[in-house]
Formats: C-alpha cells, structure tokens, sequence
C-alpha cells in the first residue's frame, strides 16, 4: 500500500513538473472511471502533417496500479478513421519497419513510453493537415481503465 | 564468422554485411570489432589509410519537380541521404526530425536527399507535396518501380511492403540508415536509424571544414573542385557503425555494374552454396526496356579468371500476377560458399552479369531434395490454444490451420515460417511474419502458410516462457528437423523461410531478412503461374 502511495505521489509530482514545462508539456489526463488507479498519460503529442496523409501519436503511460494494465484501443474519430496501435523494430542491416500491436502492456508500477523508432498510435488518411500548435484529441481504451480522452499538441517533429 | 572465398570481386553496397553481423548474434561484436579496428587505424595508420573512402553509388531519379535528378549535380555541398516514403508515420518523420537538428546546427552548405522507396504511392507530386514542411535544403526523389529498385540496390538499401490489413494500407519496411555522401561525392558516413543529431552534425562539420562550400543556390554545374587531395576522413570524429564495401563504380543511370550490354537487376534475397539454387533476376535493355520475358535467356554462373563454375542453364521466365515486368529464374549450381557472377545470354549474343554471394547451407534442409518428414502443429493439435504454438501478440490464424505433412498429403505447396515475435534472438525476428502475411493474402487460396515456432517454451500464467538461456535457445523438433542449430547456423540465427512444392520437394530457402518479391516469384515458379 505504502508503494502505492509512493508510485501516485511519484506521479503527481512528474505531472506538476511536466505541466510547468510550458510548450512542450501537455495537460495530465485524469480518469473517467474505472477500478484501482488508472495509468497516468503524459506529454502526448502528435506530429504536424498533411490532410490525406499519416501521422502518429506518441505519449507516456504510468501505471501507478498494483495490478498489470493494457493499452488496448485507440479512437481519434475528428483525425482519422484508422488509428492503431504499432511497434517499430529495426534490424541487423538497419531494416526498419513497423508491426500493428494488439496491446501495450504496462506492468504495475511501471511506465511504458510510446516514442518515435518504439511503440506509437498510428493515425491514417488524415481527414484534416495537422498544423504545429494545433491541439487534438485522443480517446485512449485501457483494459481496465476503459476509455480515456486526452488533449494532445501538434508539434513539427 | 565465416570464411567464404572470393571468387568475384564483392558486389553491390554494403548487403554483404548485413548478412555477416546477423551470423551467430554477433551484431555487437560486430561492432565492437568494428570500432576497435578504427581505434586501432586512428592510432596506427597513415591518414590516407584511416579510413575507406569511395565513391558514393549513383543515384538517378526524378525529383519533386518532375526533373532528372543525378546525385552529381550536389557536388560542393556534403549531402545526407536517406530513403524512406511519405506514408511513414514514424521512422522517416523521426529521421526527418534528427536531420532538420543537424542542417540547422551545421549552417548552409550541407543537403538532404530523400528517397522514396515506394513506386507505387510516391511520384513527384507526392514528393513535392511532403517537402512543404521541411527546410529548403532538401530533395526529395521518386521513380519506376524499376528505378527505384536499381538505385535502392546500388546503395544497399532493401524494403518490402508490410500489410496492414487493408488493401491500400500497406507499410514498407526498409533501411533507414542515413548515408552521409561528402562534397566530392565521395561516401563518408553511414548511421544506423536512431543516431542521434550530435555525431553526425560533428562529422558534417568536418566535412564543411574540409571543403568550404559556397553557400547559396544548388550547384548544378560539374563537379566543385576543392584544390584539396583526397586524405582520407581524419576529420570525422564519429566512427559509424558500419561502412559500407565498395560499390562497385557504375554508369550513371544502370542498375547493376556494367557487364555486357543488358542491365541485371538481382531479386533474390537468399542464395546457396550446393548442387542447385534458384537465382532470380530481372533483365533490361541499356535504355532501360525491360526484356518482356519473349527472349530466351541461359545463366551461367561464373568464378575467378572467368571459369565457368557449371554448364549452361535456361532461365524460367516468369510473370507473377500483378507484376509490372518479367522475372528471370536460374536454377544453377554454385560449388562453395562466396561471392561469384551470374552472367545471362540472349542467343543473339547479348549478356549481362551481375555479382552474386553464394551463402553456406551448413545442414539445413537442401535445396532440390525432400523435405524432411517432420509435422508441425496445428490449432486442432493444441484444442485452440494458440499460446502453445504461437508467441504472436496477435496471430493470423491462417498460420495455423495445416500442418506440413497435410499439406504434403493433399500434394500442396507450403511456406514454413520459421520465426518468433517473443523469443526474439536476432533483430529481424517478427520480421518473417509480418512480411509473410501479405503473401497470403496473394496465394493463400493455393499455397499453405505454416507458422512454426523455433523454440521450446512453456506457457506459464498465460505467458509463454523459454525453456532455456535466449543466448542459446533450445531448438523445438520441428525445427530442428529442418537442420537449423549447426555450427553455421546456431539456433540464435532466426527467422527463416522454406518454400516446398506440391511433391514435397525444397525449392527456395531464406534466412534472416526476407524479401517478399522473390518468394512471390518462386510460388508462381511452382504454381506454374505466369510462366511464360
């Protein structure tokens, strides 16, 4: 319990610092309900880009729970119709590419980083350009959190 | 490391090399030794000595105004390249990120060149339309399928379209290393996907302090004379990774070293050392013109001192459904593992050759012979417990529905998939699937698709466990009684990919990384589909 504690005090005060970070911060998503203590989300963003083309989002996830939780689903209906969950992995010979992943798990306590060349939400035949300073919106599905919508700013890169 | 003789002189860009760091794991290593030996040139070698430098490979596209566009024409200016498409949501953005860091730290002067390699998404307009957000200082490069897949060649760089699910939501995955190509046009650097703006933005500066460049407008004219010899790259501070073998030096505008009067493009990702290995090309006129497939063409595959190393073979021409021109299929003999020349005739006297590395087949199951008689499980054999037989986050359930020795029974062709996306012990791992399930979606009507996990493991608390050290992975007996485990290929050498006819016959073989065009070919070989 006392780990606990620590982890969402922990959280709490990465959110403070983060919201005092000006430009590049984001505001911290709250939960909308769910048992236990739902992950924390942090500096979400998005990548400035063109109407008809592709972009991806990218965040931090915390999960300051006792119990495993699973990023499972991603909407961003005013963006695009087919956001997804993707891993990038390079290999030997410097060949890189991507997978669509069913689930980001992150483990009880810990925080997974949805980043470029690593995991990231993959947003498709843009319905409208994604101008830099632009906010969006993200409706994140946990497995047990369930639905949580975020603000994120686009930024050029 | 294996010892392979050199026959022929090496070929084309650096795809030597991925294959040498992928053996064994020893992709650290490989890096390690990498850098002791240029710790060891700094400190010991003359300056001309230090480092390798050779001439940047051609590069001969359009670029984003519909315009010829000759990597020549940047002469004056160090010049970074990279090859990526405008539908990459991730990788080529971040790589765009790490390259604005570095043109805005170096100052005027230095260049970018994208490349995209996909044809078929990207053409000048698409180009052009991409460039808006980014600096001035860029080109961006588009062309034939053809095109692209000559000029990619040339500098090592492979891809392959990844399916996303729907028919036009395709990925590519593809080489995202950056080349850095010095004002000479010489090839100075080459940095992995990932490298951060800081060395490669010091080696930039080297070259800028090497050769002042004039700032201003593209230099279109010939080549800027420096005054200044050639004295190796003493200046780069940052060691790359990898450097590339020497290209060999080519006509601007053909596809492959000039040898003889048809342009060879080759397609095959995997070739062997043995009695037979299918060697797939692809043939065109010097213009250009691709050979439609209605001239016969015979193979022979040649070694030092011009030897023949076997007789004469005729070429299968194939024209795979949906392909935009004729491949050319040699199935020949090649005595040991190395580099060798594949030379193609027309009867009319024409020839083109092309440098080919022949792998070692160690024991893994031949080429020409029977598959081994081994099963691999099935969703039925396991009542739907897909965790026992696959590791895949979220698996394709085609892979699961047959097993070899069904598909033998009903005399169907299959392609085992030999790969893991848990237990990943070499980088490319995952890698053979995900390109895997765009074929199905071509030939899955006819062909069977079999996922085969290579490792033992037990799946504790809905998690699957490896039963032993990752470091040295014990192999499953279906996989074993592929042959995989020897001393050329230890069981950390994954994934790979066999390919059987419909008389249970091994007909093609890949290890590592996998491309899906020359799979696509032999299944139309064996299919008998677009023979011509």
């Amino acid at each position: 319990m006392q780990a606990r504690a620590v982890a969402i005090l922990v959280s709490f005060v990465l959110a403070v610092l983060t919201a005092g970070c000006g430009s590049g911060g984001s505001a911290v998503a709250s939960p909308a309900s769910g048992g236990g203590a739902p992950p924390t989300i942090r500096d979400a963003w998005v990548r400035a880009a063109q109407a008809g083309g592709t972009s991806a989002a990218y965040l931090s996830l915390t999960n300051g729970g006792a119990a495993e939780e699973q990023l499972v689903g991603v909407r961003a209906a005013d963006l695009t119709d087919t956001a997804s969950l993707h891993e990038t992995s390079s290999d030997a010979s410097g060949m890189t590419g991507m997978s669509p992943v069913d689930s980001i798990t992150i483990p009880a306590g810990g925080t997974v980083a949805l980043a470029p060349g690593g995991y990231h939400i993959m947003l498709m035949d843009l319905k409208k350009e994604l101008k830099a300073g632009d906010r969006v919106t993200l409706a994140l599905t946990f497995k047990q959190a369930g639905e949580i919508s975020i603000s994120a700013e686009v930024r050029a890169n | 490391m294996h010892e392979r003789p050199a026959p022929a002189p090496p070929a084309p860009g650096p795809a030597p090399l991925d294959r040498r760091l992928v053996v064994g794991g020893g992709v650290a290593l490989a890096v390690l030794v990498g850098l002791a030996a240029w710790l060891l040139a700094m400190a010991f070698l003359a300056p001309d000595e230090r480092f390798v430098v050779t001439d940047a490979p051609t590069l001969e596209l359009t670029d984003q105004a519909g315009q010829p566009f000759s990597l020549a024409s940047l002469r004056g200016h160090p010049v970074l390249v990279f090859f990526g498409y405008t539908h990459c949501p991730d990788v080529c953005p971040a790589t765009i990120g790490t390259l604005n860091q570095v043109l805005a730290d170096a100052g005027d002067g230095p260049r970018a060149v994208f490349i995209s390699i996909d044809p078929d998404r990207d053409g000048p307009r698409e180009m052009a339309s991409y460039l808006k957000y980014l600096p001035t200082a860029y080109t961006g490069l588009s062309g034939s399928p053809e095109e692209i897949a000559a000029n990619a060649r040339r500098w090592g760089v492979k891809y392959a379209k990844v399916d996303e699910g729907s028919p036009d939501g395709y990925a590519m995955a593809h080489t995202a290393d950056v080349f850095l190509v010095d004002a000479q046009g010489r090839l100075r650097g080459r940095y992995p996907f990932g490298t951060e703006p800081g060395p490669i933005t010091a080696a930039v500066k080297g070259l800028l302090a090497e050769t002042p460049v004039t700032a201003g407008p593209i230099a279109t004219g010939p080549p800027v004379s420096t005054g200044a010899p050639a004295t190796g790259a003493p200046s780069i501070p940052s060691a790359p990774t990898v450097v590339p073998t020497a290209a060999p030096s080519t006509v601007p505008g053909t596809s492959s070293p000039a040898i003889g009067d048809l342009r060879v493009l080759l397609v095959s990702s995997s070739i062997w050392a043995g009695p037979q290995t299918p060697v797939i090309v692809t043939l065109s006129e010097p213009d250009g013109t691709p050979l439609d497939g209605a001239v016969p063409v015979t193979a022979r595959v040649v070694g030092a001192n011009e030897t023949a190393a076997g007789p004469d073979v005729p070429a299968t021409t194939i024209l795979p459904t949906g392909a935009s021109r004729a491949s050319y299929v040699a199935t020949v003999r090649i005595p040991v593992p190395g580099w060798w020349r594949l030379d193609l005739m027309t009867p009319d006297g024409r020839r083109g050759g092309v440098s080919i590395e022949a792998l070692d087949p160690g024991t893994s199951a031949a080429i020409g012979a029977p598959a081994p008689a081994s099963d691999t499980p099935t969703l039925a054999d396991v009542d739907g417990q897909l965790l026992a037989i696959t590791t895949q986050e979220a698996p394709d359930l085609r892979f699961y529905q047959e097993s070899t020795a069904d598909a033998r029974a009903a005399g169907r062709p299959y392609v085992l998939v030999i790969d893991s996306s848990r237990f990943r012990v070499s980088p490319a791992c995952g890698r053979a699937l995900t390109m895997t399930r765009y074929l199905i979606d071509r030939w899955g009507a006819d062909v069977a698709f079999i996922h085969l996990e290579p490792f033992v493991y037990q799946v504790i608390t809905s998690a699957p466990v490896l039963s032993g050290d990752i470091a040295n992975p014990p192999l499953n007996r279906w996989t074993a009684a592929w042959g995989l485990g020897d001393a050329v290929w230890p069981a950390t050498d994954m994934p790979w990919i066999f390919v059987v006819d419909g008389q249970g016959i091994v007909r093609a073989k890949y290890r590592s990384i996998v491309g899906t065009a020359d799979i696509d070919v032999m299944l139309g070989v064996i299919e008998g589909q677009g023979v011509r």
